[in-house]
């Protein structure tokens, strides 16, 4: 990857159609958009649709980045939106996250792993799907933000468009209630030691 | 300070995020309240399952950039139109309809 900024990568996308910075940027963020995306929708299908579209806007919309937010800042918010509008439509396909599609994620990354443990990580993740798909979307977008893609308050603030004060008070919610449905499904406290 | 106060800085108090004074207030209250020892308790234990669960990224699927490219040849705006547009646009015609059909119906009934 080159050492070119985002933004540079975009005016350069904008100005000259380069293929070739497109696909350095889809390079940069194409895990990060997955990810959130997942997170989000709780299904991989529907995270996959939410990816592809999310890349289609950028490659057709590109030209609407103001630059006044950080390219990262304006791709999330893309993500996030698409992936709420996903998460209403998958609500209604569906009840439960599939453990299918936890496998996907876990099946190529720790190779070495027992497949006790692996079996064991499935159904802890799978449970904490179950848990966030409970969540209203606002509060899993904080979650997912949060501790999936490791974003700072003010960034996740930008993104949802929300002041920081809000943000605060809605993964306070998140926190809240997630623990009372982890709690429900099983998870045991964990104590600092 | 009082529990009010606590809780909405629970997370911050958790994680980190508070300045040296403030957390000292917060642990204070704290160390004196029963239902925000409980409260922090739940709270960090909450926020340590996510940060181990969080760790890794779900990475996206290999062949997600040649499904993209492959929109893109055939037609992104066909794409959209089919995945978004034409739901609302059936739903459009046949309101259309029906109000035609009305329409008509009072019209030869009058």
């Amino acid at each position: 990857m080159s050492e070119k900024t985002d933004e540079s990568l975009v005016r350069e996308y904008v100005a000259t159609g380069s293929r070739g910075a497109f696909s350095e940027l889809y390079d940069r963020y194409k895990d990060k958009v997955f990810n959130t995306a997942y997170r989000i929708v709780g299904d991989y299908g529907g995270a996959r649709d939410v990816a592809h579209d999310v890349f289609l806007k950028v490659y057709l919309e590109a030209a609407s980045f103001r630059f006044k937010a950080s390219f990262s800042s304006w791709i999330y918010r893309i993500t996030v939106n698409r992936s709420l509008d996903e998460a209403r439509r998958a609500r209604r396909r569906r009840s439960h996250a599939s453990m299918d599609a936890v496998g996907h994620r876990l099946e190529s990354r720790r190779p070495g792993d027992h497949p006790h443990e692996v079996a064991v990580d499935r159904e802890r993740e799978a449970r904490l799907l179950e848990a966030l798909e409970e969540l209203s979307p606002k509060l899993r977008t904080v979650i997912a933000l949060r501790y999936f893609e490791m974003l700072s308050y003010n960034e996740i603030a930008e993104i949802v468009a929300r002041p920081l004060g809000t943000v605060k008070s809605r993964l306070r919610r998140a926190h809240s209630k997630l623990g009372e449905l982890l709690e429900h499904r099983g998870f045991e406290r964990v104590r600092e030691e | 300070m009082d529990c009010a106060e606590v809780n909405e800085l629970m997370v911050d108090f958790v994680e980190g995020g508070l300045s040296p004074e403030v957390h000292e207030q917060v642990r204070i209250h704290i160390d004196g309240c029963g239902d925000c020892m409980a409260e922090l308790e739940k709270v960090s234990s909450t926020s340590r399952i996510l940060q181990a669960l969080g760790r890794e990224t779900v990475k996206a699927p290999d062949d997600l950039d040649l499904e993209i490219s492959e929109t893109l040849r055939r037609s992104p705006t066909w794409y959209f139109l089919r995945r978004y547009g034409i739901p609302a646009a059936a739903f459009a015609a046949v309101i259309a309809l029906v109000v035609l059909a009305i329409a008509l119906g009072m019209i030869v009934f009058r």
